[in-house]
């Protein structure tokens, strides 16, 4: 069977844990070839292991998504061991639900170099890497629905999530007039059920319950969804859609 | 539909030019939808795609005829609110939620007509709202038009690959969406 993203290699980011992961394996279920990073070398080594167990192919590099050196080690060992880069999946986010007077300036200066700065380098480090593979690639932001409506508590989440926004929409332009061209987009995910909503919040059963009454379609938010949507994004389907921000979160922004 | 069940999951297109809805129907079947023929409330349903008309050339707002604004753009927008009461009856029949899209006609120079995009775009996210609880899911496609920054014009296949994944189990979570095919033209 071919699958969607048969033989492209794509880069993951955040691959350890929750989307990340989720969307590694769903990636490698369609044929793509994944470079899964993240920090977490215990959790890189078991999301390959799995892909590996379902016949996928896939392989860890550890990487601070702040730092442009990891970058740069991350797309040479997907080159050299996987092949030319078609797609970035920057998925890698840090989260913080604390009241704007409480944040201090290191808070938000952590936060903005995991989420903007880290997809900033995605993208400028992707941009090259899919020139030199020859052919047209694929990025995807994962940004949140708190990169698109506020949020009281979480000011420099959504500060650092609207950011990605904005880098999204000019690299789709530029990404646009490259050759091969480059498309990217960002997808808005509402509460998805992760380790890091249950690291602010708590892994309780009533909190998940609580979360789904009060979405729309009642139901809690899983990282395979948004594992479904990015592989939207990144495939032959999207050919046309760049620059879009996609939101899937049970309708959660529509009211 | 979203369960997976024995039978194939049923859909049925409303509106659009043939090679649009055909590639609608195109798309949808590559997706194991089989197409109804015509929206049949006592046959259930599973799909509803509704393809708005574009109702007008280009032109300004002074020379616009408030008849054809009513006519034309309301009369629209009615088509859009009547396939949606029919297709949920339909839905409701067979009582295992479903999916909903609607297609904008594409956004250009039609001034005094994107009110009509705009229209569809907030009664998708109102039905969306409305009819979440019940497992029915509702989002809306919106095509370009014109020139685009990726250098080439929206083709019918694009706006029905759109469809179909909004239409699909792969959509589970997205309700209330817009899901923007222009080739950047937005972005820019």
């Amino acid at each position: 069977m071919t699958g969607r993203l048969q033989d492209r290699v794509v880069i993951v980011t955040g691959a350890t844990k929750g989307i990340g992961r989720e969307t590694a394996k769903q990636l490698a279920r369609e044929g793509a070839k994944v470079a899964c990073t993240g920090r977490d070398r215990e959790g890189g080594a078991s999301v390959v292991a799995e892909i590996a167990a379902e016949d996928g192919r896939a392989i860890f590099v550890p990487h601070d998504v702040a730092r442009e050196a990891d970058w740069r080690n991350v797309i040479v060992r997907a080159e050299t061991e996987l092949g030319g880069v078609y797609g970035v999946v920057n998925n890698a986010g840090a989260f913080l639900v604390k009241p704007l007077a409480e944040t201090s300036e290191a808070e938000f200066q952590d936060m903005f170099e995991i989420n903007v700065q880290g997809a900033f380098l995605g993208v400028k480090l992707g941009f090259e890497a899919i020139a030199r593979s020859g052919a047209p690639g694929a990025i995807v932001n994962v940004s949140s629905l708190m990169g698109q409506v506020g949020f009281p508590g979480a000011t420099a989440y959504c500060a650092t999530k609207g950011a990605v926004t904005g880098l999204t929409k000019t690299a789709a332009i530029e990404g646009a007039a490259r050759t091969p061209p480059v498309r990217v987009n960002s997808l808005h995910p509402g509460v998805i059920w992760t380790p890091m909503i249950t690291g602010q919040f708590g892994d309780d059963q009533a909190l998940a319950d609580a979360f789904a009454a009060d979405t729309p379609l009642k139901i809690i938010g899983l990282p395979q969804y948004m594992a479904d949507a990015i592989l939207f994004l990144l495939g032959d389907e999207s050919a046309h859609v760049t620059g879009i921000e996609l939101t899937v979160d049970g309708g959660r922004g529509a009211d | 539909m979203e369960d997976a069940a024995t039978s194939p999951p049923v859909g049925a297109i409303v509106g659009g030019d043939p090679v649009l809805a055909g590639a609608v129907r195109e798309a949808l079947r590559r997706e194991g939808v089989e197409v109804a023929e015509r929206l049949d409330a006592a046959e259930g349903l599973d799909i509803l795609v509704f393809i708005a008309r574009e109702v007008a050339a280009s032109v300004s707002f002074a020379a616009t005829r408030v008849e054809d604004l009513s006519g034309r753009l309301g009369g629209e927008l009615k088509a859009a609110f009547v396939a949606l009461q029919d297709g949920v009856s339909a839905m409701r029949a067979k009582g295992a939620g479903g999916a909903v899209v609607f297609v904008s006609p594409p956004s250009a120079d039609h001034r005094a007509f994107d009110a009509l995009q705009q229209g569809l775009r907030l009664l998708t996210k109102a039905a969306a709202l409305e009819l979440g609880p019940e497992g029915i899911r509702v989002n809306i496609v919106l095509p370009g038009a014109g020139d685009t920054p990726l250098g080439r014009a929206c083709a019918p296949a694009d706006v029905a690959a759109s469809v179909a994944f909004a239409a699909s189990p792969r959509a589970h979570f997205m309700t209330g969406a817009d899901l923007v095919v222009d080739g950047g033209r937005l972005a820019a």
